[in-house]
């Protein structure tokens, strides 16, 4: 029976709190491929991942999956098909997302109280996260034509970051945050991209 | 080496579960690698029996917070029942210091769960009840292999969601 | 007979748990040591045949009580042991925060942070391990006697209403409020405070 080539690079990854499989095609693949997808628990059998199914995409969302146990690896294993033909299922490595977890930098959101100015981070999480992952963020805030940077420590996600106004603090003045969290290692998001306000009139409230 | 398990952990001095909201990365490094380290041996029909045993999402934070400790307490009990009787030495080796973590925390739950001198008796939950039950049902008849398949399992959400919601005390909904 | 290591103690700060020890008087050279801790079953070497008078025990869970011990060797023959138990989390002593202090006007803002432990991510902290851990700090206007005490749960707090034109100089150290445990002081920071008005007098 003829096959297809597999797909190649097949790739369990985390992304900005989420988990995708992605792949390349198989070496000389049809113009009209599709691919079908499932996804395997380690305590349990092969599931078949309803939204990815007879698609052309390269990629496929594998968060919040029905009876999907976040505190349990978890691979995913991709087939090609084109015209009743199908390739041989090729599998990702597993992914433990507590672990393997990759951080968004949040938003924030700015209120300016006298001289004190308030920072608070706000994220677009699954809603599936496990919600005791601990996730904390670090601001940092400088005048926009001077080069040295204040970087605030790190804040629990819902705790604001109170920010002394100086006496003439007046002027464009930018932010910058990313997102920290801790289970056996420390991980990182990338900074957010800088916002810059004009500091004015006290009691302003925007997001950045 | 002699199975510590008979030797009942020292009972701590007073309660203070708060302290374990987050283990250090270091002690969790140390869960990990011993957790990796056993699933590496860990037959697939045990770790499919030991699945169906495994606490549904929520289960804990629905008991009354007092219940909780109970609850994990048990828990606790039979991880470290289960690890405790490892003999493979390569695994006794990375074991030791999870295990006495381990110990420490259930010799704190049991101070904390002891029934004060002047408390009245309080009904068993149905929930509590349920949870202690699966968990006794569990040791009576599952093999050895599948209860070391639960346990490893079942060992970061143990450690990061209950812990964490016992040790937060009313502040877990 | 071989005498046991002298003056053995468990010298830990922020969990640096570093176990030493002196030799022993004896004629003979070249007597080395082993010291061991108390695994969940059994005894585990930690440092085994040194010649070194010291052993890092960081590797210990930070809960629950430890015994480690220590012997001398020679040969074949070595001493009794001796046993020190230690409770990582109750006995470390709590070295000093680190502080950055900024005078605005008539007020000094200061911003802490806690002090890092051995083995630990930078951002896993002393303040990580102890549910109620408070900066303590102390003030006083410089060459004067009198000192100011404020106590905070933040990472960052201000002295206020204080004298213009005048140096104080700040200590903190980290404070455990449900055991009324005290960390180590920082080195004193002087800070000079100006005024609203811009002129010095």
């Amino acid at each position: 029976r003829p096959r297809l080539a597999p797909p190649r690079n097949v790739t369990l990854l985390s992304q900005n709190f989420t988990v995708y499989l992605t792949w390349l095609p198989g070496l000389g693949s049809p113009p009209n491929v599709t691919y079908f997808v499932t996804y395997k628990s380690y305590n349990n059998h092969w599931r078949r991942v309803e939204h990815c199914a007879g698609i052309s995409t390269l990629v496929c969302p594998m968060m919040c999956l029905k009876k999907q146990d976040l505190y349990i690896k978890f691979k995913g294993r991709v087939q090609a098909a084109s015209a009743h033909v199908k390739s041989p299922w090729v599998e990702s490595r597993y992914l433990e997302y507590i672990f393997d977890v990759e951080l968004a930098p949040p938003t924030l959101v700015l209120s300016q109280k006298e001289k004190i100015l308030n920072v608070n981070a706000t994220y677009q999480l699954p809603p599936c996260m496990p919600r005791s992952l601990e996730l904390k963020y670090q601001v940092e805030f400088w005048k926009e034509d001077l080069r040295s940077k204040t970087l605030f420590p790190d804040t629990p996600y819902g705790q604001p970051v109170k920010i002394p106004l100086q006496q003439d603090a007046r002027g464009r003045h930018c932010f910058s945050a990313r997102t920290v969290y801790t289970l056996t290692h420390t991980k990182y998001s990338l900074f957010s991209e800088p916002s810059c306000i004009f500091l004015a009139a006290p009691g302003a409230n925007r997001a950045v | 080496p002699v199975p510590r398990a008979t030797r009942l952990p020292v009972e701590a001095k007073d309660c203070n579960i708060a302290q374990f909201k987050s283990l250090s990365p270091q002690e969790l490094q140390a869960f990990r690698k011993a957790k990796d380290a056993i699933e590496e041996g860990l037959p697939q029909k045990d770790v499919r029996r030991a699945s169906r045993l495994l606490p549904r999402d929520g289960d804990l934070q629905q008991l009354q917070v007092q219940e909780r400790q109970k609850a994990l307490q048990a828990e606790v009990a039979l991880t470290l029942k289960v690890l405790g009787n490892m003999t493979d030495p390569a695994l006794v080796t990375i074991l030791g210091q999870p295990l006495h973590t381990l110990s420490h925390i259930h010799s704190q739950l049991q101070t904390c769960t002891e029934p004060q001198p002047t408390a009245e008796p309080t009904p068993q939950s149905r929930l509590l009840s349920r949870w202690l039950h699966r968990l006794q049902e569990a040791q009576n008849k599952e093999t050895p292999g599948c209860l070391k398949a639960y346990v490893t399992l079942n060992l970061f959400r143990l450690l990061t969601r209950d812990l964490k919601c016992v040790a937060s005390g009313d502040q877990c909904a | 007979m071989i005498p046991p290591p002298e003056n053995v103690r468990m010298n830990s700060v922020n969990f640096k748990n570093i176990l030493q020890w002196e030799v022993p008087a004896f004629p003979k050279e070249n007597l080395t040591f082993t010291a061991q801790y108390e695994s969940y079953w059994y005894f585990q070497d930690r440092c085994k045949n040194t010649a070194s008078t010291h052993c890092d025990f960081s590797v210990l869970s930070k809960y629950g009580d430890h015994t480690v011990r220590v012997r001398t060797e020679l040969a074949d023959e070595h001493s009794e042991w001796v046993n020190v138990t230690f409770c990582p989390v109750e006995d470390t002593i709590i070295g000093p925060p680190e502080m950055q202090t900024e005078s605005l006007a008539d007020s000094i803002h200061m911003r802490f942070s806690a002090p890092q432990i051995e083995n630990e991510p930078e951002t896993w902290t002393m303040k990580n391990i102890y549910n109620s851990w408070a900066y303590r700090v102390q003030y006083w206007k410089n060459g004067t006697k009198e000192k100011f005490q404020v106590t905070s749960q933040y990472d960052s707090e201000v002295l206020r209403d204080l004298e213009p034109w005048t140096t104080y100089c700040i200590q903190v150290q980290g404070f455990l409020l449900d055991q009324n445990r005290t960390g180590e002081w920082s080195k004193p920071v002087c800070e000079r405070t100006t005024s609203d008005e811009t002129t010095p007098p």
